[in-house]
Protein backbone atom coordinates (compact mmCIF):
# COMPACT_ATOMS: atom_id res chain seq x y z
CA UNK A 1 0.00 0.00 0.00
CA UNK A 2 2.79 2.36 0.97
CA UNK A 3 4.58 1.56 -2.26
CA UNK A 4 1.53 2.45 -4.36
CA UNK A 5 1.04 5.69 -2.41
CA UNK A 6 4.66 6.76 -2.97
CA UNK A 7 4.49 5.95 -6.68
CA UNK A 8 1.19 7.81 -7.12
CA UNK A 9 2.56 10.80 -5.19
CA UNK A 10 5.69 11.01 -7.34
CA UNK A 11 3.68 10.59 -10.54
CA UNK A 12 1.21 13.27 -9.56
CA UNK A 13 4.09 15.61 -8.91
CA UNK A 14 5.71 14.70 -12.21
CA UNK A 15 2.49 15.35 -14.14
CA UNK A 16 1.43 18.42 -12.15
CA UNK A 17 4.70 20.25 -12.74
CA UNK A 18 4.59 20.62 -16.54
CA UNK A 19 0.83 21.19 -16.45
CA UNK A 20 1.27 24.00 -13.98
CA UNK A 21 3.94 25.51 -16.20
CA UNK A 22 1.65 25.47 -19.23
CA UNK A 23 -1.74 26.28 -17.77
CA UNK A 24 -1.08 27.97 -14.50
CA UNK A 25 -0.71 31.67 -14.25
CA UNK A 26 2.89 32.29 -15.27
CA UNK A 27 3.38 34.83 -12.52
CA UNK A 28 3.47 31.93 -10.06
CA UNK A 29 6.74 30.81 -11.56
CA UNK A 30 9.89 32.13 -9.85
CA UNK A 31 11.26 33.12 -13.23
CA UNK A 32 8.61 35.83 -13.46
CA UNK A 33 9.28 37.09 -9.96
CA UNK A 34 12.80 37.85 -11.04
CA UNK A 35 11.76 39.36 -14.36
CA UNK A 36 9.22 41.51 -12.64
CA UNK A 37 11.87 42.63 -10.19
CA UNK A 38 14.13 43.60 -13.08
CA UNK A 39 11.35 45.49 -14.79
CA UNK A 40 10.44 47.24 -11.57
CA UNK A 41 14.07 48.37 -11.32
CA UNK A 42 13.91 49.67 -14.88
CA UNK A 43 10.60 51.33 -14.11
CA UNK A 44 11.99 53.01 -11.01
CA UNK A 45 14.93 54.26 -12.97
CA UNK A 46 13.03 55.46 -16.00
CA UNK A 47 9.82 56.43 -14.16
CA UNK A 48 7.88 55.18 -17.11
CA UNK A 49 4.69 53.14 -17.14
CA UNK A 50 5.48 51.73 -20.55
CA UNK A 51 7.75 49.02 -19.23
CA UNK A 52 5.03 47.59 -17.00
CA UNK A 53 2.49 47.31 -19.78
CA UNK A 54 5.04 45.87 -22.18
CA UNK A 55 5.86 43.30 -19.53
CA UNK A 56 2.28 42.00 -19.60
CA UNK A 57 2.47 41.84 -23.39
CA UNK A 58 5.71 39.92 -23.24
CA UNK A 59 4.15 37.35 -20.92
CA UNK A 60 1.13 36.91 -23.14
CA UNK A 61 3.31 36.51 -26.20
CA UNK A 62 5.50 33.99 -24.50
CA UNK A 63 2.63 31.86 -23.32
CA UNK A 64 1.49 31.54 -26.92
CA UNK A 65 5.05 30.75 -27.96
CA UNK A 66 5.44 28.09 -25.36
CA UNK A 67 3.23 25.53 -27.06
CA UNK A 68 5.58 24.91 -29.99
CA UNK A 69 8.15 23.77 -27.47
CA UNK A 70 5.98 20.85 -26.45
CA UNK A 71 4.73 20.06 -29.90
CA UNK A 72 7.99 20.76 -31.70
CA UNK A 73 9.04 17.45 -33.24
CA UNK A 74 7.98 14.65 -31.02
CA UNK A 75 11.54 14.16 -29.84
CA UNK A 76 11.09 15.91 -26.52
CA UNK A 77 7.85 14.09 -25.79
CA UNK A 78 9.45 10.74 -26.63
CA UNK A 79 12.44 11.45 -24.36
CA UNK A 80 10.14 12.53 -21.58
CA UNK A 81 7.99 9.40 -22.08
CA UNK A 82 11.01 7.10 -21.87
CA UNK A 83 12.23 8.99 -18.80
CA UNK A 84 8.83 8.70 -17.14
CA UNK A 85 8.54 4.96 -17.88
CA UNK A 86 12.02 4.21 -16.61
CA UNK A 87 11.46 6.28 -13.49
CA UNK A 88 8.34 4.28 -12.69
CA UNK A 89 10.11 1.02 -13.42
CA UNK A 90 12.94 2.01 -11.12
CA UNK A 91 10.55 3.04 -8.36
CA UNK A 92 8.60 -0.22 -8.60
CA UNK A 93 11.76 -2.31 -8.41
CA UNK A 94 13.38 -0.22 -5.67
CA UNK A 95 10.29 -0.30 -3.50
CA UNK A 96 9.45 -3.92 -4.25
CA UNK A 97 12.81 -5.11 -3.10
CA UNK A 98 12.30 -3.25 0.14
CA UNK A 99 9.03 -5.07 0.73
CA UNK A 100 10.73 -8.40 0.17
CA UNK A 101 13.53 -7.50 2.58
CA UNK A 102 10.96 -6.48 5.18
CA UNK A 103 9.35 -9.91 5.02
CA UNK A 104 12.72 -11.52 5.71
CA UNK B 1 20.86 -15.83 -18.54
CA UNK B 2 18.72 -14.85 -15.60
CA UNK B 3 19.41 -11.44 -14.10
CA UNK B 4 19.14 -10.95 -10.36
CA UNK B 5 16.85 -8.19 -9.10
CA UNK B 6 19.87 -6.27 -7.86
CA UNK B 7 21.33 -6.23 -11.37
CA UNK B 8 18.01 -5.27 -12.95
CA UNK B 9 17.68 -2.38 -10.49
CA UNK B 10 21.14 -1.00 -11.23
CA UNK B 11 20.67 -1.38 -15.01
CA UNK B 12 17.39 0.43 -14.68
CA UNK B 13 19.03 3.25 -12.72
CA UNK B 14 21.72 3.60 -15.39
CA UNK B 15 19.09 3.67 -18.15
CA UNK B 16 17.10 6.21 -16.17
CA UNK B 17 20.21 8.37 -15.76
CA UNK B 18 20.75 8.19 -19.51
CA UNK B 19 17.13 9.05 -20.36
CA UNK B 20 17.17 11.94 -17.88
CA UNK B 21 20.39 13.24 -19.44
CA UNK B 22 18.93 13.02 -22.96
CA UNK B 23 15.88 14.97 -21.85
CA UNK B 24 17.92 17.68 -20.13
CA UNK B 25 20.39 18.01 -23.00
CA UNK B 26 17.51 18.51 -25.44
CA UNK B 27 15.83 21.11 -23.27
CA UNK B 28 18.94 23.24 -22.74
CA UNK B 29 19.24 25.58 -25.76
CA UNK B 30 22.35 25.25 -27.83
CA UNK B 31 25.47 26.84 -26.25
CA UNK B 32 23.52 28.15 -23.25
CA UNK B 33 25.74 26.39 -20.70
CA UNK B 34 29.02 27.74 -19.28
CA UNK B 35 31.71 27.99 -21.97
CA UNK B 36 30.01 25.40 -24.18
CA UNK B 37 30.82 27.27 -27.40
CA UNK B 38 34.52 27.41 -26.39
CA UNK B 39 34.59 23.67 -25.70
CA UNK B 40 32.87 23.00 -29.00
CA UNK B 41 35.38 25.23 -30.82
CA UNK B 42 38.12 23.09 -29.33
CA UNK B 43 36.34 19.92 -30.45
CA UNK B 44 36.22 21.28 -34.00
CA UNK B 45 39.93 22.07 -33.80
CA UNK B 46 40.67 18.49 -32.71
CA UNK B 47 38.49 17.28 -35.60
CA UNK B 48 40.64 18.98 -38.24
CA UNK B 49 42.31 16.55 -40.65
CA UNK B 50 46.04 16.04 -40.16
CA UNK B 51 46.99 17.88 -43.32
CA UNK B 52 44.58 20.77 -42.73
CA UNK B 53 45.85 24.04 -44.14
CA UNK B 54 44.29 27.26 -42.82
CA UNK B 55 43.95 30.23 -45.15
CA UNK B 56 46.38 32.30 -43.07
CA UNK B 57 48.25 32.42 -39.78
CA UNK B 58 47.47 35.96 -38.74
CA UNK B 59 44.51 35.72 -36.37
CA UNK B 60 44.89 38.37 -33.62
CA UNK B 61 44.63 35.81 -30.82
CA UNK B 62 45.86 38.26 -28.16
CA UNK B 63 42.75 40.36 -28.63
CA UNK B 64 40.46 37.48 -27.65
CA UNK B 65 37.83 38.37 -25.09
CA UNK B 66 36.08 35.51 -23.28
CA UNK B 67 32.82 37.45 -23.15
CA UNK B 68 32.79 38.64 -26.74
CA UNK B 69 32.49 35.79 -29.21
CA UNK B 70 33.20 38.09 -32.13
CA UNK B 71 36.82 38.39 -30.98
CA UNK B 72 37.22 34.61 -30.69
CA UNK B 73 38.75 32.36 -33.33
CA UNK B 74 35.71 30.27 -34.21
CA UNK B 75 34.76 28.37 -37.35
CA UNK B 76 32.38 30.19 -39.76
CA UNK B 77 29.73 27.59 -38.98
CA UNK B 78 29.94 28.11 -35.22
CA UNK B 79 30.02 31.88 -35.63
CA UNK B 80 26.84 31.76 -37.75
CA UNK B 81 25.01 29.72 -35.10
CA UNK B 82 25.98 32.11 -32.31
CA UNK B 83 24.85 35.04 -34.38
CA UNK B 84 21.57 33.63 -35.64
CA UNK B 85 20.41 32.11 -32.36
CA UNK B 86 21.00 35.46 -30.60
CA UNK B 87 23.49 33.74 -28.32
CA UNK B 88 24.92 36.90 -26.81
CA UNK B 89 21.54 38.53 -26.32
CA UNK B 90 20.04 35.57 -24.50
CA UNK B 91 23.10 34.83 -22.37
CA UNK B 92 23.09 36.70 -19.03
CA UNK B 93 19.89 38.49 -20.00
CA UNK B 94 17.36 36.77 -17.84
CA UNK B 95 14.43 38.65 -19.31
CA UNK B 96 15.23 37.59 -22.88
CA UNK B 97 14.53 34.29 -24.57
CA UNK B 98 15.36 33.13 -28.06
CA UNK B 99 12.59 33.24 -30.63
CA UNK B 100 11.47 29.69 -31.12
CA UNK B 101 9.57 28.66 -34.20
CA UNK B 102 7.33 25.67 -34.39
CA UNK B 103 9.37 22.53 -34.96
CA UNK B 104 12.57 24.13 -33.72
CA UNK B 105 14.40 23.97 -30.44
CA UNK B 106 17.28 26.10 -31.56
CA UNK B 107 15.81 29.49 -32.13
CA UNK B 108 15.25 31.53 -35.22
CA UNK B 109 17.78 31.17 -37.97
CA UNK B 110 17.95 27.42 -37.57
CA UNK B 111 16.56 26.77 -41.03
CA UNK B 112 19.09 29.09 -42.66
CA UNK B 113 22.03 27.47 -40.89
CA UNK B 114 20.84 24.01 -41.90
CA UNK B 115 20.74 25.06 -45.57
CA UNK B 116 24.11 26.82 -45.55
CA UNK B 117 27.17 24.61 -45.68
CA UNK B 118 29.76 26.66 -43.86
CA UNK B 119 33.22 25.42 -42.91
CA UNK B 120 33.49 23.42 -39.67
CA UNK B 121 37.10 24.46 -39.24
CA UNK B 122 38.70 27.78 -38.43
CA UNK B 123 40.02 29.72 -41.41
CA UNK B 124 42.91 31.40 -39.64
CA UNK B 125 45.50 30.09 -37.23
CA UNK B 126 46.50 30.08 -34.37
CA UNK B 127 43.56 28.22 -32.88
CA UNK B 128 42.02 29.34 -29.62
CA UNK B 129 41.87 26.54 -27.13
CA UNK B 130 43.30 24.80 -24.11
CA UNK B 131 45.60 21.85 -23.60
CA UNK B 132 43.25 20.38 -21.02
CA UNK B 133 41.49 17.04 -21.32
CA UNK B 134 42.71 15.75 -24.70
CA UNK B 135 40.76 12.52 -24.00
CA UNK B 136 37.46 14.38 -23.91
CA UNK B 137 38.19 16.54 -26.92
CA UNK B 138 39.54 13.74 -29.11
CA UNK B 139 36.59 11.44 -28.30
CA UNK B 140 34.19 14.29 -29.08
CA UNK B 141 36.15 15.10 -32.26
CA UNK B 142 35.74 11.48 -33.36
CA UNK B 143 31.96 11.90 -33.03
CA UNK B 144 32.14 15.29 -34.76
CA UNK B 145 33.86 13.70 -37.78
CA UNK B 146 31.71 10.57 -37.79
CA UNK B 147 28.55 12.65 -38.01
CA UNK B 148 30.01 15.41 -40.18
CA UNK B 149 27.16 15.01 -42.70
CA UNK B 150 24.61 16.14 -40.11
CA UNK B 151 23.99 19.76 -39.22
CA UNK B 152 25.83 21.48 -36.37
CA UNK B 153 22.72 21.19 -34.17
CA UNK B 154 22.67 17.40 -34.37
CA UNK B 155 26.42 17.18 -33.88
CA UNK B 156 26.31 19.32 -30.75
CA UNK B 157 23.53 17.16 -29.30
CA UNK B 158 25.41 13.97 -30.15
CA UNK B 159 28.48 15.26 -28.28
CA UNK B 160 26.21 16.22 -25.39
CA UNK B 161 25.05 12.59 -25.36
CA UNK B 162 28.68 11.59 -24.97
CA UNK B 163 28.79 13.68 -21.76
CA UNK B 164 25.58 11.97 -20.67
CA UNK B 165 27.27 8.60 -21.16
CA UNK B 166 30.09 9.75 -18.89
CA UNK B 167 27.42 10.66 -16.33
CA UNK B 168 26.05 7.10 -16.56
CA UNK B 169 29.54 5.82 -15.85
CA UNK B 170 29.84 8.23 -12.91
CA UNK B 171 26.65 6.88 -11.35
CA UNK B 172 27.80 3.30 -11.78
CA UNK B 173 31.13 4.13 -10.11
CA UNK B 174 29.19 5.96 -7.38
CA UNK B 175 27.13 2.83 -6.78
CA UNK B 176 30.30 0.72 -6.51
CA UNK B 177 31.84 3.25 -4.11
CA UNK B 178 28.81 3.19 -1.83
CA UNK B 179 28.90 -0.61 -1.85
CA UNK B 180 32.55 -0.46 -0.83
CA UNK B 181 31.45 1.59 2.17
CA UNK B 182 29.58 -1.43 3.55
CA UNK B 183 26.16 -0.21 2.46
CA UNK B 184 23.75 -2.89 1.25
CA UNK B 185 23.01 -3.06 -2.50
CA UNK B 186 19.62 -1.45 -1.93
CA UNK B 187 21.09 1.39 0.13
CA UNK B 188 23.88 1.93 -2.42
CA UNK B 189 21.32 1.98 -5.20
CA UNK B 190 19.21 4.65 -3.50
CA UNK B 191 22.23 6.81 -2.68
CA UNK B 192 23.51 6.48 -6.26
CA UNK B 193 20.02 7.43 -7.49
CA UNK B 194 20.06 10.53 -5.24
CA UNK B 195 23.46 11.47 -6.70
CA UNK B 196 22.15 10.93 -10.22
CA UNK B 197 19.36 13.47 -9.66
CA UNK B 198 21.56 16.23 -8.20
CA UNK B 199 20.32 19.05 -10.48
CA UNK B 200 23.58 20.88 -11.13
CA UNK B 201 25.51 17.68 -11.79
CA UNK B 202 22.80 16.68 -14.26
CA UNK B 203 23.03 20.10 -15.93
CA UNK B 204 26.81 20.08 -16.34
CA UNK B 205 26.95 16.50 -17.59
CA UNK B 206 24.20 17.24 -20.14
CA UNK B 207 26.37 19.77 -21.95
CA UNK B 208 29.71 19.84 -23.74
CA UNK B 209 32.15 20.36 -20.90
CA UNK B 210 35.50 18.80 -20.00
CA UNK B 211 34.51 18.84 -16.33
CA UNK B 212 32.77 15.49 -16.91
CA UNK B 213 36.16 13.93 -17.58
CA UNK B 214 37.60 15.53 -14.43
CA UNK B 215 34.76 14.07 -12.36
CA UNK B 216 35.37 10.68 -13.98
CA UNK B 217 39.05 10.80 -13.00
CA UNK B 218 38.21 11.65 -9.39
CA UNK B 219 35.42 9.08 -9.15
CA UNK B 220 37.71 6.29 -10.41
CA UNK B 221 40.38 7.43 -7.96
CA UNK B 222 37.94 7.45 -5.03
CA UNK B 223 36.71 3.97 -5.94
CA UNK B 224 40.30 2.75 -6.14
CA UNK B 225 41.12 4.42 -2.80
CA UNK B 226 38.15 2.87 -1.01
CA UNK B 227 39.00 -0.58 -2.37
CA UNK B 228 42.68 -0.07 -1.58
CA UNK B 229 41.94 0.65 2.08
CA UNK B 230 39.83 -2.50 2.31
CA UNK B 231 42.18 -4.85 0.52
CA UNK B 232 45.41 -4.16 -1.27
CA UNK B 233 45.57 -5.37 -4.87
CA UNK B 234 47.18 -4.47 -8.16
CA UNK B 235 43.77 -3.64 -9.62
CA UNK B 236 43.10 -1.00 -6.94
CA UNK B 237 46.44 0.64 -7.71
CA UNK B 238 45.58 0.61 -11.37
CA UNK B 239 42.24 2.27 -10.63
CA UNK B 240 43.96 5.08 -8.76
CA UNK B 241 46.62 5.57 -11.43
CA UNK B 242 44.00 5.76 -14.20
CA UNK B 243 42.01 8.23 -12.07
CA UNK B 244 45.07 10.43 -11.54
CA UNK B 245 45.98 10.29 -15.22
CA UNK B 246 42.50 11.29 -16.34
CA UNK B 247 42.07 13.97 -13.66
CA UNK B 248 45.47 15.62 -14.12
CA UNK B 249 44.94 15.85 -17.87
CA UNK B 250 41.45 17.27 -17.44
CA UNK B 251 42.19 20.17 -15.09
CA UNK B 252 44.93 21.25 -12.66
CA UNK B 253 42.73 20.42 -9.67
CA UNK B 254 43.34 16.78 -10.63
CA UNK B 255 46.84 17.13 -9.19
CA UNK B 256 45.35 16.94 -5.74
CA UNK B 257 45.06 13.17 -6.18
CA UNK B 258 48.84 12.78 -6.29
CA UNK B 259 49.63 13.62 -2.64
CA UNK B 260 46.59 11.61 -1.54
CA UNK B 261 47.85 8.65 -3.58
CA UNK B 262 51.23 8.85 -1.86
CA UNK B 263 49.58 9.08 1.56
CA UNK B 264 47.59 5.95 0.69
CA UNK B 265 50.79 4.15 -0.34
CA UNK B 266 52.38 5.12 2.97
CA UNK B 267 49.25 3.97 4.74
CA UNK B 268 49.49 0.60 3.01
CA UNK B 269 53.16 0.26 3.91
CA UNK B 270 52.53 0.99 7.56
CA UNK B 271 49.36 -1.10 7.91
CA UNK B 272 50.38 -4.72 8.00
CA UNK B 273 46.77 -5.84 7.50
CA UNK B 274 46.89 -4.68 3.94
CA UNK B 275 50.37 -5.54 2.91
CA UNK B 276 50.92 -9.08 4.00
CA UNK B 277 52.85 -9.48 0.77
CA UNK B 278 55.70 -7.56 2.36
CA UNK B 279 56.09 -9.76 5.40
CA UNK B 280 59.02 -12.15 5.45
CA UNK B 281 56.82 -15.18 5.58
CA UNK B 282 54.99 -14.33 2.44
CA UNK B 283 58.17 -13.43 0.67
CA UNK B 284 58.40 -17.19 0.49
CA UNK B 285 61.94 -17.09 -0.65
CA UNK B 286 62.42 -20.66 0.44
CA UNK B 287 59.77 -21.87 -1.93
CA UNK B 288 60.57 -19.38 -4.67
CA UNK B 289 58.46 -16.43 -5.71
CA UNK B 290 55.07 -17.24 -7.13
CA UNK B 291 53.87 -15.54 -10.30
CA UNK B 292 51.15 -13.79 -8.35
CA UNK B 293 53.66 -12.43 -5.88
CA UNK B 294 55.97 -11.19 -8.63
CA UNK B 295 53.03 -9.44 -10.23
CA UNK B 296 52.14 -7.81 -6.93
CA UNK B 297 55.71 -6.58 -6.42
CA UNK B 298 55.84 -5.30 -9.98
CA UNK B 299 52.55 -3.53 -9.36
CA UNK B 300 53.73 -1.86 -6.15
CA UNK B 301 57.07 -0.94 -7.73
CA UNK B 302 55.41 0.60 -10.79
CA UNK B 303 52.93 2.46 -8.61
CA UNK B 304 55.70 3.89 -6.44
CA UNK B 305 57.67 4.96 -9.53
CA UNK B 306 54.62 6.58 -11.08
CA UNK B 307 53.86 8.17 -7.72
CA UNK B 308 57.37 9.69 -7.56
CA UNK B 309 57.11 11.01 -11.12
CA UNK B 310 53.69 12.43 -10.40
CA UNK B 311 54.95 13.98 -7.17
CA UNK B 312 57.77 15.73 -9.03
CA UNK B 313 55.22 17.11 -11.49
CA UNK B 314 52.97 18.17 -8.63
CA UNK B 315 55.81 19.89 -6.76
CA UNK B 316 56.96 21.61 -9.94
CA UNK B 317 53.47 22.93 -10.49
CA UNK B 318 53.01 23.89 -6.83
CA UNK B 319 56.39 25.65 -6.65
CA UNK B 320 55.20 27.96 -9.39
CA UNK B 321 52.66 29.24 -6.94
CA UNK B 322 55.25 30.06 -4.32
CA UNK B 323 57.23 32.36 -6.63
CA UNK B 324 55.08 35.25 -5.65
CA UNK B 325 54.98 35.00 -1.88
CA UNK B 326 52.82 38.09 -1.59
CA UNK B 327 49.99 36.29 -3.29
CA UNK B 328 50.48 33.26 -1.08
CA UNK B 329 50.20 35.44 2.00
CA UNK B 330 46.72 36.28 0.81
CA UNK B 331 45.54 32.69 1.00
CA UNK B 332 44.19 32.85 4.58
CA UNK B 333 42.38 36.10 3.77
CA UNK B 334 40.95 34.57 0.64
CA UNK B 335 39.73 31.52 2.53
CA UNK B 336 38.10 33.76 5.13
CA UNK B 337 36.54 35.86 2.39
CA UNK B 338 35.08 32.76 0.80
CA UNK B 339 33.56 31.80 4.15
CA UNK B 340 31.55 35.04 4.18
CA UNK B 341 27.79 34.71 3.89
CA UNK B 342 27.45 36.30 0.44
CA UNK B 343 30.12 34.10 -1.12
CA UNK B 344 28.84 30.97 0.60
CA UNK B 345 25.36 31.67 -0.70
CA UNK B 346 26.58 32.22 -4.26
CA UNK B 347 28.63 29.04 -4.12
CA UNK B 348 25.65 27.10 -2.79
CA UNK B 349 23.46 28.31 -5.62
CA UNK B 350 25.99 27.25 -8.22
CA UNK B 351 26.49 23.92 -6.44
CA UNK B 352 22.83 22.92 -6.27
CA UNK B 353 21.15 24.82 -9.06
CA UNK B 354 22.29 27.78 -11.15
CA UNK B 355 21.56 27.00 -14.77
CA UNK B 356 22.21 28.46 -18.19
CA UNK B 357 25.16 30.82 -18.07
CA UNK B 358 24.73 30.76 -14.28
CA UNK B 359 21.94 33.28 -14.59
CA UNK B 360 19.01 31.03 -13.71
CA UNK B 361 19.23 30.11 -10.06
CA UNK B 362 16.92 28.33 -7.64
CA UNK B 363 14.84 30.19 -5.08
CA UNK B 364 16.58 31.22 -1.86
CA UNK B 365 14.15 29.11 0.22
CA UNK B 366 15.38 25.94 -1.55
CA UNK B 367 18.95 26.72 -0.56
CA UNK B 368 17.87 27.29 3.04
CA UNK B 369 16.20 23.85 2.96
CA UNK B 370 19.39 22.30 1.61
CA UNK B 371 21.47 24.02 4.30
CA UNK B 372 19.19 22.61 7.00
CA UNK B 373 19.57 19.15 5.47
CA UNK B 374 23.36 19.57 5.32
CA UNK B 375 23.46 20.86 8.91
CA UNK B 376 21.55 17.83 10.19
CA UNK B 377 23.68 15.40 8.19
CA UNK B 378 26.90 17.05 9.43
CA UNK B 379 25.78 16.63 13.03
CA UNK B 380 24.71 13.07 12.35
CA UNK B 381 28.01 12.33 10.66
CA UNK B 382 30.05 13.64 13.60
CA UNK B 383 28.11 11.36 15.96
CA UNK B 384 28.49 8.48 13.52
CA UNK B 385 32.24 9.04 13.29
CA UNK B 386 32.50 9.12 17.09
CA UNK B 387 30.53 5.89 17.29
CA UNK B 388 32.73 4.20 14.70
CA UNK B 389 35.85 5.33 16.56
CA UNK B 390 34.58 3.75 19.76
CA UNK B 391 33.65 0.57 17.89
CA UNK B 392 37.06 0.23 16.28
CA UNK B 393 38.69 0.58 19.68
CA UNK B 394 37.12 -2.78 20.46
CA UNK B 395 39.46 -4.18 17.82
CA UNK B 396 37.07 -5.21 15.04
CA UNK B 397 39.17 -4.97 11.82
CA UNK B 398 36.20 -4.29 9.53
CA UNK B 399 35.13 -1.27 11.64
CA UNK B 400 38.68 0.05 11.59
CA UNK B 401 38.82 -0.16 7.81
CA UNK B 402 35.43 1.52 7.53
CA UNK B 403 36.66 4.35 9.75
CA UNK B 404 39.73 4.74 7.57
CA UNK B 405 37.53 4.86 4.48
CA UNK B 406 35.45 7.64 6.03
CA UNK B 407 38.59 9.60 6.88
CA UNK B 408 39.78 9.15 3.29
CA UNK B 409 36.47 10.59 2.04
CA UNK B 410 36.80 13.53 4.44
CA UNK B 411 40.32 14.20 3.14
CA UNK B 412 38.99 14.16 -0.41
CA UNK B 413 36.14 16.49 0.46
CA UNK B 414 38.13 19.08 2.39
CA UNK B 415 41.26 18.70 0.24
CA UNK B 416 39.50 19.29 -3.07
CA UNK B 417 37.94 22.45 -1.64
CA UNK B 418 41.32 23.70 -0.45
CA UNK B 419 42.92 22.79 -3.78
CA UNK B 420 40.40 24.89 -5.70
CA UNK B 421 41.26 27.98 -3.63
CA UNK B 422 44.97 27.21 -3.84
CA UNK B 423 44.86 26.81 -7.63
CA UNK B 424 43.17 30.16 -8.04
CA UNK B 425 45.39 32.03 -5.64
CA UNK B 426 46.22 34.69 -8.21
CA UNK B 427 42.61 35.45 -9.01
CA UNK B 428 41.16 36.94 -5.83
CA UNK B 429 38.18 38.28 -7.74
CA UNK B 430 37.35 34.90 -9.22
CA UNK B 431 33.89 33.58 -8.59
CA UNK B 432 34.25 30.09 -7.15
CA UNK B 433 31.54 28.19 -8.90
CA UNK B 434 29.94 25.24 -7.18
CA UNK B 435 30.77 22.82 -9.97
CA UNK B 436 34.49 23.23 -9.26
CA UNK B 437 33.83 21.17 -6.13
CA UNK B 438 32.01 18.33 -7.89
CA UNK B 439 35.08 16.08 -8.10
CA UNK B 440 34.45 15.21 -4.45
CA UNK B 441 30.64 15.08 -4.69
CA UNK B 442 30.71 11.31 -4.22
CA UNK B 443 32.35 11.85 -0.81
CA UNK B 444 29.79 14.53 0.04
CA UNK B 445 26.83 12.29 -0.78
CA UNK B 446 28.32 9.38 1.17
CA UNK B 447 28.74 11.62 4.21
CA UNK B 448 25.22 13.06 3.81
CA UNK B 449 23.84 9.52 3.57
CA UNK B 450 25.66 8.26 6.68
CA UNK B 451 24.99 11.46 8.63
CA UNK B 452 21.26 11.64 7.90
CA UNK B 453 20.63 7.96 8.51
CA UNK B 454 22.55 8.05 11.81
CA UNK B 455 20.68 11.17 12.92
CA UNK B 456 17.26 9.63 12.25
CA UNK B 457 18.15 6.05 13.15
CA UNK B 458 15.72 6.00 16.09
CA UNK B 459 12.79 6.83 13.83
CA UNK B 460 13.48 5.22 10.46
CA UNK B 461 15.90 2.72 8.97
CA UNK B 462 18.89 3.76 6.89
CA UNK B 463 17.19 2.43 3.78
CA UNK B 464 14.12 4.59 4.38
CA UNK B 465 16.27 7.68 5.03
CA UNK B 466 18.10 7.14 1.76
CA UNK B 467 14.79 6.67 -0.03
CA UNK B 468 13.62 10.05 1.32
CA UNK B 469 16.94 11.61 0.23
CA UNK B 470 16.44 10.17 -3.26
CA UNK B 471 12.88 11.53 -3.46
CA UNK B 472 14.08 14.99 -2.33
CA UNK B 473 16.74 14.98 -5.08
CA UNK B 474 14.22 13.71 -7.64
CA UNK B 475 11.81 16.55 -6.83
CA UNK B 476 14.59 19.13 -6.81
CA UNK B 477 15.68 17.88 -10.22
CA UNK B 478 12.16 18.11 -11.65
CA UNK B 479 11.50 21.54 -10.15
CA UNK B 480 14.80 22.81 -11.55
CA UNK B 481 13.82 21.63 -15.01
CA UNK B 482 10.15 22.54 -15.15
CA UNK B 483 10.07 25.46 -12.76
CA UNK B 484 13.29 27.23 -13.70
CA UNK B 485 15.12 26.06 -16.80
CA UNK B 486 12.18 25.67 -19.21
CA UNK B 487 10.42 28.95 -18.26
CA UNK B 488 13.77 30.78 -18.44
CA UNK B 489 14.33 29.93 -22.09
CA UNK B 490 10.91 29.19 -23.50
CA UNK B 491 8.42 31.37 -21.69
Amino acid sequence: MKKVAIIIFINLFLIALPISVIYNKPEFLPVFDRREEMLRDTFNKSKSFESVSSYTNIILQRVSQFKPFWFKGNKIIIYFGIYWLLLNGFLIIALERKKKDDKK
Amino acid sequence: MKLSKEKIAIYLLLLLTFAKGLFWSNVIPIFQTPDEQCHYANVQHYAEPKNYQPQSHNFPIKETDLYNYKTQNLSPELMAVLEKTFFEKVRFNYQLTAVFKEGSLNGSGEEGIRKEKLSRFILKYPPWGTNYSPQYYSSAAFLENTFSDLSIFERVYIIRFFSVLIMVLLIFIGYLCFKELSLSSKESLLLAAALSFQPMLTFITSSINIDSMLFLGFFIFILGGLKFIKRFSFATLLFMIVGIWLGCQAKPSGYFMIPVFLVLLLYALTTNVNLKVFSRKTLALKNGLSKKLILKYAGVGTAILIGIFALIKFLKMSLGYFKNLEAFKNLPNQLLKQAEYENTLRRSFSYWGDFGWLDTYLKFSYIVGIWILLGISTMGFIFYLKNQYQEQKKGIPSTRKHLHQLIFLLIMLVGVNFMIYFMNLYYPTLDYQGRYFFPSIIAKFALIGFGLSYFFKKFISREQTLLVLFIIMLFLNMISLFGFLIPRYYL
